[in-house]
């Protein structure tokens, strides 16, 4: 399992390494953007930041689907399937690898952000009330906005649970594709199908056990020196602690509904 | 040691093996022999348990081909399959890594004999050096059962011979070799057996230095009497 | 290919063998290779290469010893018997060619002279 994990790391090693490319450059903008105090080219830096660090995470997710399809597609499905290694544990170490490189992107991205942000606040003192502002302007739209550490730890892990249950659901239909669909018409159609099926069902499912996003409370809101009260609508704290579980449940179902399918059915 | 029970594959319509039964034993080297298209590496892979069978099944000392069973078949295919950021010397590493009968030394010992270099990028090896090092990476494995889908393809005159010589040292008393190729000549001396198939169907086993003294025929004659009647039968 | 498919090779590598023993290449007490290495050394499967080291002992021309290998066998009268009856062959062979073209016996005696 060490050696499979290991040289699933290797091959997405160089997306990895473009990944951090972009990002650094990213970052370079931003700094530089920083120390001309050029407001323009720091919102240019936080928006290439932001597309990075997301478009990033993304990627990663990706490339494992690609990866999958490759190992099990072309001559090199020979270099895995040759092995002994039962399927539980070459989709294992895929999986594995991939929600392991996700979680330190997600932290190395979440790092730099705090980082970058500190940096920001010390450049403009005044940003504080700033954000203060902002904040009360969004509620007057009924727009709760609060920003903890535990609520902002508890919406990564929903959304990284959740496009990792994505990522199963995609490696689950295209293992549908290369095994039980393989050299029919329409393969790869139908299994992209079959992949917004079972995401269809996984929101619904995590949807219904944990409960409405928002719910509405009247708070005191204070703009510009006015006070009143406003209707307004936060999300539910546990919401994406519940949904993000129920996504990780997915995730181990397709994880062995693949695996058993690979075990059976998958001629490469 | 290696023995297919009317194994069977279809690849949609289309019948690739059609019922084979087919005992291989151990202490041989056997020529797998017929035409593209006949079955050779479908077999090969579905012994290699690459490939499901559609029906029957291959066993391996008794025991149909499963996970367990890849600890003792080497396999080589006839395209090349490594990832393309390797090396020749991350091959070995990573045979190393998965097979507990892999010897690095026996697999430098093979690359010197091939002319191949550690360092070399697989990407830009020429057809010849990637045939080889499949060859030599594949027989630096102490495997029961080795297979190799057509070890002389893309291998000049001169080669063949060292490529016979490294096929010749890994043959034992308790090992089998399955050779499949075009180049019928190439494996008249080192195989012993010789199995034709057409169109997914066995044809006959037989021992060669038998057809040799019995009916005075070479391995080739007796591949161009089966093949040029198989296609007179479809005319 | 240096043997011909068609018949055993088995019978040809044992010629080769057989050639080497009585014009000395292999000295008589010579200690042969093993199956494998003959196997390697002449390109042959080494099932081919254990029935030629069989069929050798049986014509009496190499011999094992238990546990340390196969030698060629010292018998100098043996040896020299055998690479007779191996020229008579050849002679044999010969003149049954020769006599297929038509030569006769002086003919064949007077080519024989002036050929190096």
């Amino acid at each position: 399992m060490k050696n499979l994990f290991k040289y699933e790391f290797r091959k997405t090693l160089f997306t990895k390494f473009v990944i951090l490319g972009i990002t650094l450059l990213a970052q370079l903008v931003y700094l530089f953007g920083i120390w001309q105090d050029k407001d323009g080219t720091v919102a240019t830096g936080c928006v290439l930041l932001f597309l990075a660090a997301v478009g990033g995470i993304m990627f990663i997710g990706l490339q494992s689907v690609l990866t999958l399809h490759r190992d099990m597609n072309t001559k090199q499905s020979y270099m895995l399937f040759m092995t002994p290694n039962s399927c539980y544990k070459i989709l294992g170490a895929k999986a594995l690898e991939n929600l392991l490189s996700m979680l330190i992107g997600g932290a190395f991205f979440f790092g730099l952000g705090v980082l970058d942000i500190s940096v920001l606040l010390r450049h403009y003192n005044q940003i504080d009330s700033i954000m203060d502002a902002m904040r009360d302007i969004l509620k007057m739209f009924g727009i709760g906005f609060n920003l903890d550490a535990g609520y902002m730890a508890s919406v990564c892990f929903g959304l990284l649970s959740s496009w990792f249950a994505a990522i199963t659901a995609a490696f689950l239909a295209d293992v549908i594709s290369s095994s039980l669909l393989n050299g029919k018409k329409f393969n790869l159609l139908i299994s992209f199908i079959i992949f917004v099926a079972l995401s269809y069902l996984m929101s619904k499912v995590s949807g219904a056990v944990a409960g409405d996003v928002t719910y509405k409370t009247t708070q005191m809101v204070q703009v510009m020196g006015v006070s009143g009260e406003a209707e307004v609508s936060d999300v539910a704290p546990w919401y994406f602690v519940k949904s993000g579980l129920v996504s990780l449940a997915f995730a181990g179902l397709f994880y062995v509904a693949t695996a058993e399918l690979m075990q059976r059915k998958l001629s490469v | 040691m290696l023995e297919s029970k009317q194994v069977t594959k279809a690849f949609g319509s289309k019948i690739a093996v059609d019922h084979v039964d087919l005992k291989l034993e151990a202490g041989h080297i056997y020529a797998l022999l017929g035409p593209n298209g006949s079955g050779k590496t479908t077999w090969m892979k579905m012994a290699a348990g690459l490939i499901k069978p559609t029906g029957g099944s291959v066993e391996f000392n008794g025991r149909p081909v499963d996970i367990d069973s890849r600890r003792y078949v080497a396999y080589m295919s006839t395209e090349p399959y490594f990832y393309s950021w390797m090396t020749v010397k991350s091959v070995g590493k990573y045979y190393q890594d998965f097979f507990a009968d892999f010897s690095y030394e026996r697999y430098l010992a093979l690359l010197g004999k091939l002319r191949l270099n550690e360092e070399m990028k697989t990407r830009s090896l020429s057809s010849g050096m990637m045939a080889k090092l499949k060859i030599g990476v594949t027989l630096a494995r102490d495997a029961k059962v080795y297979m190799l889908d057509e070890p002389f393809n893309g291998i000049d005159l001169l080669a063949r011979d060292e490529i016979r010589a490294c096929i010749l040292e890994s043959a034992k008393e308790d090992k089998l070799l399955l050779l499949s190729s075009h180049l019928v000549e190439e494996m008249e001396a080192i195989a012993d057996r010789a199995v034709f198939i057409s169109e997914g169907r066995l044809i006959e086993n037989v021992d060669l230095e038998q057809l040799r003294s019995e009916r005075g025929l070479s391995m080739a004659d007796r591949y161009r009497q089966i093949y040029a009647q198989a296609e007179v039968d479809e005319k | 290919m240096q043997y011909n498919a068609n018949e055993p090779i088995w019978l040809q590598v044992m010629d080769l063998i057989t050639t080497d023993i009585v014009t000395g290449a292999l000295a008589p007490g010579e200690k042969l290779p093993g199956g494998r290495d003959m196997a390697v050394k002449y390109s042959i499967n080494p099932n081919t290469a254990n029935r030629v080291y069989r069929e050798l002992e049986d014509a009496g021309l190499v011999e094992t010893r238990r546990g340390t290998g196969t030698y060629v066998i010292c018998d100098a009268r043996r040896i020299g018997e055998l690479k007779t009856s191996l020229a008579e062959k050849a002679a044999k062979e010969f003149k049954h060619r020769m006599m297929e073209l038509g030569l006769s016996r002086e003919e064949i005696v007077r080519l024989l002279e002036t050929e190096d």
